[in-house]
């Protein structure tokens, strides 16, 4: 194989040996990294196309149909290693697993397509992707905002590491767009917002939160996990980064653990060297597996979206519920969603069975068809509290605070079939006496 | 990277601006504080690449001119002259990696002798001296503070909210010598040495992390920014003590470098800063005197300060170097980088 196919496309064009000055220097930002043998679609392509095809190593030895897995820790070197080492472009030649592999720029361009962006980076768990983001595109001295209901795993990432890290942060309601402005200060560098919260499904205004970024001149981050681009593309809507627990609805399948960061080439070379610098890199395996749970992601995510609204509207009108959360269903907190910005709102579904949280234990235990289980976004539909499980750190005012009451229960709603999901949901709210089956 | 410096990210922002030209505003800030009771200090505010953020927190106390040549922390003046050895010694090592120059140490040493500058550069492990002698006269034309210091520069003044136009006239010879030894590490890094007994610790100068350096202190311009607020707020403390006033003082000091012009991106770009203005805030316990009083005070500061004359006017200077052979490579000293 010539050295020209093995580099990502756009890397020769940038070596120039005749430079006098900078001005004469020809490497400019591309696309990727992707090599000729990555097949790369048009954005404007639909996403179900995009699902399947986007990203895939042609393999031109053997013509196999898809990617093959490049399970290899290291590659020969040749001058163009050499180069990409003295022009700090090691970002465009695979050298070293941990810096980037065939198998994981696949999956990149996939995800960036569907996305709508040019250049995406997959690490070895969300939180990977989260904090090589945060880390990376802030300054020891600046500000963030965030929310105080955001993932766990972030609000810790946030709260706990940050002040030593020497960033400050406010958290806030993010649906509260008069507190996020408030608590702009000159050195805010960044907003990190969800575009669904767990567990109450609040939908921040993503396209005003981008206005504030924009007049603060600070990046917005969106964490994208919960709605997927096939619900939302946060950065159609004026967002700079968008990152993804792939664990969830991305790798689709429960069985998988990795991260995504999606945005211009001028964010994500940034936080690529910060990701491979932590070691947050991900497996050519689970590269592939990835690729391959990604090429269903439009057929799943029609099924979530409606497997959760049937069992929001069931349950609305269920008298052992006291509240269901969905924006489907509306209330007070969906009165501005502008929904003309989503697709759909994902697999998720959130409501409080009446009898606090003894009620909704013993109401997990009879139901037959999910698994009581954290996560969510697999073909399965997993159930779980979050008053005992994501937000037990949490004292009680802080949980009743946020809107987390006892018998609160999350539904990560999978892709069986809806009749089956509601019968089982019916059958555990009536029937106290059946306690114990599970 | 040839000399730690990453050229594909100064490559790639010459692309950049060429696509957008608003990418290549860079804005930088520094806030100077002289109090009665906690003396001189400077921090720098965030700065703007472009669009983009860089919010890094530095903080340089400083010693008081009026207290005699140093009092263990660096003048005003040699914060600017970090500044302006800083990003030519940056410029040379930057130039040089685009066209493939190996550096083993180049070092810059400034001198303000009386109001007049003096350089001496010295540059190891170049073989030809044809090449630095070449890249030397780059850095005299694209050097953004080295040009600042050679040109003529205007620095507009405010007080409050009102503007003083035509203040940064007056010619400043302070009649002593400050000068600083800087010393390039690796990329963006540097550290600067103020001669002179008891001018303080060595000061470190990085690009933030936006620009390819890894915040290891404030950059270039910054520096020079520092020492033009300081010095200014140190003549506002020095002319108010002599009124029996005792003030705090605060003033900010902002300025914009199109960066076309350091990268020649744009060969019809402003190489020097631009919009250099000063911002004094209205003192706090200023009761006793009226708003035309500190008004003349203020102007009279400004008049005064040697760094804001270093700024607004031109002069010839050159960048003096002696080829190799005759060089002696300086000594590197351990735990710098
Ligand atoms: C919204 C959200 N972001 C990030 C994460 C973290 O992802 P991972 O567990 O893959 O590190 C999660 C995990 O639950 C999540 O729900």
């Amino acid at each position: 194989m010539t050295k020209e196919t093995r580099t990502a496309i756009g890397f020769e064009e940038g070596r120039s040996s005749e430079a006098k000055w900078f001005n004469d220097l020809t490497r400019s930002r591309f696309a990727g990294p992707v090599t000729p043998h990555h097949r790369v679609l048009s954005r404007s392509v639909s996403p179900e196309t995009l699902a399947v095809h986007a990203g895939t190593y042609e393999d031109p030895v053997t013509g196999a149909v898809g990617t093959p897995v490049f399970q290899t820790s290291t590659f020969l070197l040749d001058e163009a290693s050499y180069t990409a080492f003295s022009d700090g472009t090691s970002r465009d030649v695979p050298i070293y697993t941990r810096y980037g592999n065939p198998s994981q720029w696949s999956v990149q361009e996939k995800i960036a397509a569907l996305e709508g962006s040019r250049s995406a980076l997959v690490t070895s768990s969300g939180m990977s992707a989260i904090a090589s983001t945060v880390y990376a595109l802030t300054n020891a001295g600046s500000h963030i905002i965030s929310a105080y209901d955001a993932y766990g795993g972030t609000y810790n990432l946030l709260r706990e590491d940050m002040p030593s890290a020497g960033r400050e942060v406010t958290f806030v309601d993010p649906t509260d767009l008069a507190a996020i402005e408030a608590a702009v200060r000159p050195e805010t560098q960044l907003l990190l917002f969800e575009t669904l919260t767990n567990p109450l499904l609040k939908a921040p205004a993503i396209r005003r939160i981008a206005e504030i970024a924009k007049r603060a001149n600070a990046l917005l981050v969106v964490d994208n996990t919960f709605l997927t681009p096939v619900n939302m593309r946060p950065l159609d809507l004026g967002a700079d980064v968008v990152v993804h627990s792939a664990t969830k609805y991305l790798g689709g399948h429960s069985d998988l653990t990795a991260g995504a960061v999606v945005g211009r080439r001028k964010f994500l070379d940034r936080i690529w060297a910060q990701a491979l610098r932590f070691g947050g890199t991900l497996e050519p395996l689970t590269a592939f597996l990835l690729e391959r749970g990604l090429k269903t992601l439009p057929l799943r995510m029609r099924a979530h979206n409606e497997n959760a609204r049937e069992i929001a509207r069931h349950l609305a009108g269920h008298p052992e519920i006291v509240a269901v959360h969905h924006p489907e269903i509306g209330g007070g907190r969906y009165a501005d969603l502008e929904s003309a910005d989503y697709s759909g709102y994902g697999g998720m579904v959130s409501f409080e069975v009446r009898g606090g949280d003894e009620a909704a234990l013993s109401f997990m235990k009879r139901l037959d068809i999910p698994y009581v289980a954290t996560s969510l976004g697999g073909v399965e539909s997993l159930v779980s509290m979050p008053g005992n499980t994501s937000h037990s750190s949490l004292t009680a005012r802080q949980r009743t605070q946020i809107g987390i009451h006892p018998g609160l229960i999350r539904f990560s709603a999978g892709i069986e079939n809806p009749r089956d999901l509601i019968r089982d949901l019916d059958h555990a709210l009536g029937a106290p006496e059946e306690e114990g089956r599970r | 990277m040839r000399n730690s410096f990453n050229t594909a990210g100064f490559s790639e922002v010459v692309h950049e601006i060429r696509n957008d030209p608003a990418e290549a505003d860079f804005w930088y800030t520094a806030k100077a504080r002289s109090s009665p009771s906690r003396g001189l200090s400077v921090d720098i505010g965030p700065a703007l690449f472009g669009t983009i953020k860089s919010a890094r927190s530095f903080r340089v106390e400083v010693g008081d001119p009026a207290d005699g040549p140093c009092a263990d922390a660096p003048l005003p003046l040699h914060l600017a002259l970090t500044g302006i050895a800083s990003c030519a010694l940056t410029t040379l090592v930057g130039g040089g990696s685009s066209q493939n120059v190996v550096f083993d140490s180049a070092d810059m040493e400034l001198t303000c002798r009386d109001g007049a500058y003096e350089t001496r550069v010295a540059v190891g492990g170049v073989p030809e001296d044809k090449v630095v002698a070449d890249l030397l006269d780059q850095v005299e034309q694209f050097s953004p503070n080295y040009r600042t210091l050679t040109q003529h520069v205007p620095v507009a003044l405010g007080f409050g909210s009102r503007p003083l136009p035509g203040a940064d006239g007056a010619e400043v010879a302070a009649g002593r010598t400050v000068a600083c030894r800087v010393r390039w590490i690796s990329g963006t890094q540097l550290l600067s040495r103020p001669l002179g007994e008891g001018c303080g610790p060595d000061l470190r100068v990085d690009a933030p992390k936006q620009l390819t350096g890894v915040d290891w202190g404030p950059n270039p311009q910054e520096y020079l920014l520092m020492g033009l607020a300081a010095d200014v707020a140190a003549q506002l403390g020095r002319l108010s003590r002599a009124d029996g006033r005792y003030l705090t003082w605060e003033v900010s000091a902002t300025g914009r470098e199109d960066i076309g012009g350091l990268l020649q991106a744009d060969p019809a770009a402003v190489v020097h800063l631009q919009d250099v203005a000063c911002a004094v805030a209205p003192p706090r316990g200023a009761k006793a005197a009226s708003e035309s009083e500190l008004t003349e005070l203020v102007r009279t500061a400004f008049a005064h300060s040697e760094v804001r004359d270093l700024i607004s006017r031109a002069r010839s200077a050159g960048l003096a170097w002696q080829p190799q052979a005759d060089t002696p490579v300086p000594s590197q000293e351990p735990g710098c980088a």
